[in-house]
């Protein structure tokens, strides 16, 4: 059952076979968990986000229909998180917001301190971007989506999901510069 | 990737890919695990319900479908009693008066008879039929007990005159004088002279042949 595909594995688990999603459960199990961990405010909202995504997979009563599984999976985790936002009226920052934030950075003292772990402050330096592009970051990195599959997902053009990208590298490869 | 790989494709960069997979080392808490395989185990187990009821109904009127038919339809034994001795009882009769014909053949040739065509019993009867030893020791002799017995039962006086009389009815005066004759070339006198006293009291008009007429008037 390992060889088989995500979408062979979602099948055989909607007719009743529950050892389809042990495994399918176990491929996604830490690339969701960290992508909401790392987009969310706090480890309980990714906690409860989590659960909620996995219960949204789990109930589906409908085929994901085109686009594979992972896709599912990630745009399930980001629709509950843009849910999150607007329960909370918090407004996702604008990509002309996120770009002044990137041109004008101010990088707290702690993270630049030579004493922390670099994989530590990657974690830092990851949750001080703007939403948008830690979002690309996060995608192309947990989920290996493409530049397409990233835009189709958060429903912009290619080019804005290059530029938020682009940023995000220019950013932390900035403030990382010297555990590279 | 150095910082000019970095420049020229600016949405790649491994060495900060690398750096961020070394901090991938939170993990979901077992609880969350357990919650979520819980649920998803339940949701199965749901599912397979689902499945389950249309599955045994089709299975119940299948069942249900084929007791009917079963039920409905004549059914077919090999092993009734009364059938079997119906059957044999036919097959001897078919047997005894026809001593030179194949005993062993009949049974079966009668069923085959009786049977609609095609249907196997046929050949189940006939290794249910019993042999000729045992038809002569199981249906034979009773028979034959029976009818010693009812022999002796006809052997009283009264019975024997009136089947005699009977039988003297129904004989024409020809056949009479044709049986005294066989009488007379055989030499059985006494039988001849009983017999010609039966004929005159019969046919007392018929006249005998003359070598019957002599015996007749013979002084006894």
């Amino acid at each position: 059952m390992d060889g088989m595909s995500d979408e062979a594995l979602f099948n055989l688990y909607r007719k009743g076979d529950a050892s389809a999603f042990e495994v399918l459960y176990q491929r996604y199990r830490q690339s969701l968990y960290l992508f909401l961990l790392r987009t969310c405010d706090s480890p309980a909202d990714a906690d409860e986000l989590y659960q909620d995504a996995w219960s949204r997979i789990i109930t589906a009563t409908k085929p994901f229909g085109e686009g594979s599984f992972k896709a599912y999976v990630f745009r399930i985790a980001r629709n509950l998180q843009i849910d999150r936002f607007r329960r909370a009226h918090l407004k996702p920052v604008s990509d002309d917001e996120a770009m002044q934030q990137v041109s004008d950075p101010a990088p707290t003292p702690d993270v630049r301190a030579n004493d922390l772990d670099c994989t530590e402050r990657m974690k830092r330096q990851l949750a001080s971007l703007p939403k948008e592009q830690s979002e690309a970051f996060l995608l192309k990195e947990e989920g290996g989506f493409t530049l397409e599959q990233i835009a189709e997902m958060v429903s912009v053009g290619r080019e804005t999901i290059k530029s938020r990208l682009r940023y995000a590298l220019k950013q932390l490869r900035k403030m990382l510069e010297d555990c590279l | 990737m150095t910082q000019q790989d970095q420049q020229r494709n600016p949405t790649d960069d491994r060495q900060l890919s690398e750096l961020y997979r070394a901090s991938r080392n939170e993990q979901p808490a077992a609880e969350l695990d357990k919650a979520i395989l819980a649920q998803a185990h339940a949701q199965a187990r749901s599912r397979r319900r689902r499945w389950m009821l249309p599955l045994s109904t089709a299975a119940v009127i299948l069942l249900g479908t084929s007791l009917t038919l079963t039920l409905v339809q004549p059914p077919v034994s090999t092993q009734l009693p009364d059938e079997k001795t119906d059957v044999m009882s036919e097959a001897l009769e078919e047997m005894t008066p026809k001593a030179s014909s194949p005993p062993a053949a009949a049974p079966a040739m009668k069923r085959q008879a009786v049977a609609p065509a095609g249907e196997p019993p046929v050949l189940e009867l006939q290794s249910a039929m019993p042999s000729r030893a045992e038809m002569d020791k199981d249906v034979l002799a009773p028979m034959e007990r029976r009818a010693s017995e009812k022999k002796r039962e006809n052997s009283s006086f009264g019975q024997a005159m009136a089947e005699k009389e009977a039988i003297e009815v129904l004989r024409t005066p020809e056949a009479w004088i044709n049986d005294m004759h066989l009488l007379l070339r055989d030499g059985e006198v006494d039988a001849l002279e009983q017999e010609l006293a039966a004929f005159r009291e019969h046919y007392p008009d018929t006249p005998l042949p003359p070598e019957l007429e002599v015996i007749r008037k013979r002084p006894k």
